[in-house]
């Protein structure tokens, strides 16, 4: 089965054709427009001028993946798009232009829910993962942990209350001036640093309930820079930034992973999945492996390119999941809830 | 058999021409029903009354702009779907679909068309024998100076709303058909000419990213910012 693959939720545009064969999947193409430049001087996504950008780029975009994978319309066997959540604007660029070009040439279309697409980034790699899996999906908009009790349906254990730990990153680097996006900026100074500034004190929850917060770290991190200002000028080779660097991600990471055992014990879970933008962190990637070989947990993660927003994980989701049966029905929804 | 597709206001309007042969709808706008809901059953019931399947589309007009923003996207990008599958495109702006019904009504040489661009603002384009000069935003107050004595047409909602005489004013009586015959005679001469792709969409204001941070927006394409102009 060949399936082409749409991600337009926030600032990446993607298209992918993927082969479903019973191995497991196969990527044929992935083609992936970012928007970092156009960012960038904000410090973050900027919702409007994504979605401006979305609609400029996604016929090219849709063309050039369709044409690496040396594959026409009529060799389709359907259409993934990613349904939501996200930021809307962004997700009716591909999602409408998904129905009409179904509609049109009369092919099945799948709606897919984003975080079942970043769930199913890992079968890319790890067809045979075993079930139930800890399913640790973290990026600029999410951080959630789910218990995957196969590649299309997930039970939330645990999310973030406030930040995604994707824009702990973003505003660390905006805070010492390091560039945009700042998971990646923040990685290399935190790779280059000697020693951890820290430690940061990690959040408490009155009600007790397993949570992650982000918004104090952010807040530690902007104190800092305001005790000392030169922080915010000294740049990537500084020092001190690279070690507040390294005590940032360490402390994600670190916060990130450290219930996993618990739930581990608490599930039965047999592997750990990690996926989503963050998982492209070294740190993260690291620990994980170091966590999941003494749990006795399969670990899966995604190469980096599957990790952050994609049309070949929508299309892997999507050949799994049923076709919407009337497609003139459906609608992107910025809220989707996982079902 | 080519779509003409305007989604830009709350109404969808719809043409199907097939050489002599029009169907039209204009599917008013509903409260929670989005565009995006709306317009592909729309187009489908359009084209069982033709008697004809998806299939039969052979190119779209759609508007541009400037419009309500997320309409604007659920037209601009089902024509973009459209065009995956190989049919050509054509754009036009919303000023132009106007300037074609005040044409079939023999509204004169000179007028002024306009829009409701919110914020205390009409979008505002002055067509001489029948051809557009640049689109203007003008804050509603300077209305009457931009336009001194020339004749003006804007949709019936918001002529309300203007601090002009309507001595000046055009009226079409009978807005959803005029609409409807301006957008297939468009549709029919679009389809005459090259067709254009991607559709750039043409906002004339810019994002509230380039009005807030005007600093930071010195990278931004004209694209991103006004969009195209036409």
């Amino acid at each position: 089965m060949f399936i082409l693959g749409l991600e337009s939720s926030c600032d990446d545009c993607s298209a992918a054709v993927l082969e479903e064969r019973p191995g497991g999947p196969r990527v044929l193409s992935l083609v992936r427009r970012g928007q970092d430049d156009l960012h960038a001087p904000y410090g973050g996504v900027v919702p409007e001028l994504a979605a401006r950008e979305h609609l400029l780029q996604m016929g090219a975009v849709v063309r050039e993946a369709l044409s690496q994978a040396g594959m026409g319309l009529r060799r389709l066997d359907r259409i993934a798009v990613t349904q939501g959540p996200g930021l809307v604007g962004c997700l009716l660029t591909t999602f409408s232009a998904a129905k009409a070009l179904a509609w049109r040439e009369g092919l099945p279309l799948v709606p897919v829910h984003h975080l079942l697409g970043h769930l199913n980034a890992a079968r890319i790699g790890r067809p045979d993962l075993p079930f139930p899996a800890l399913a640790l999906l973290v990026s600029g908009g999410h951080t959630h942990l789910y218990l995957a009790r196969n590649w299309t349906r997930l039970e939330l254990l645990q999310k973030t209350r406030d930040d995604a730990a994707g824009e702990a990153f973003d505003k660390t680097a905006r805070l010492l001036n390091l560039g945009y996006p700042g998971g990646p900026v923040v990685d290399a100074c935190a790779r280059a640093a000697a020693s951890a500034e820290g430690p940061f004190t990690a959040p408490r929850f009155r009600d007790g309930r397993p949570a992650w917060s982000f918004s104090g770290l952010k807040t530690a991190v902007r104190a800092r820079v305001i005790r000392d200002p030169d922080l915010a000028r000294a740049g990537a080779e500084d020092p001190r930034v690279r070690g507040l660097c390294r005590g940032v991600q360490d402390t994600i990471a670190d916060w990130l992973l450290k219930p996993l055992p618990a739930h581990r014990e608490a599930t039965g879970a047999r592997s750990l999945v990690l996926s989503g933008g963050v998982a492209c962190n070294s740190t993260l990637r690291e620990g994980a492996a170091a966590l999941a070989h003494p749990e006795g947990l399969v670990l899966a993660i995604p190469e980096p390119r599957l990790c952050t927003d994609n049309g070949a994980m929508i299309a892997a989701a999507g050949a799994l999941l049923a076709p919407a049966p009337d497609l003139l029905s459906l609608n992107a929804d910025a809220d989707l809830p996982l079902t | 058999m080519i779509l003409g597709l305007d989604t830009a206001t709350e109404h969808i309007r719809l043409a199907l021409v097939e050489g002599e042969r029009v169907w039209t709808r204009t599917v008013p706008g509903e409260k929670g029903r989005s565009h995006s809901l709306v317009l592909l059953p729309a187009l489908q019931a359009m084209l069982r009354e033709a008697g004809r399947d998806p299939g039969a589309l052979t190119g779209v007009a759609c508007c541009v702009g400037p419009g309500g923003f997320t309409g604007l996207r659920t037209g601009v990008a089902t024509a973009e779907g459209l065009a995956l599958a190989g049919l050509p495109t054509w754009g036009f702006s919303s000023f132009a679909l106007w300037a074609e019904a005040l044409h079939l009504v023999g509204a004169g040489r000179c007028y002024w068309i306009l829009l409701d661009g919110q914020r205390g603002e009409a979008f505002a384009q002055r067509w001489v024998d029948g051809h557009p000069e640049a689109a203007l935003r003008v804050p509603l107050p300077r209305l009457q100076e931009t336009l001194g004595a020339e004749c003006w047409w804007a949709p019936p909602t918001f002529a309300g709303r203007l601090p002009l005489p309507s001595a000046h004013r055009f009226l079409l009586d009978e807005d959803a058909p005029r609409a409807e015959d301006a957008l297939v005679s468009l549709t029919r001469r679009l389809s005459q000419e090259p067709p254009e792709s991607p559709l750039v969409p043409f906002y004339l204001r810019e994002t509230d990213a380039e009005a807030h941070f005007p600093e930071a927006s010195a990278h931004l394409p004209e694209a991103h910012r006004r969009g195209l102009p036409r």
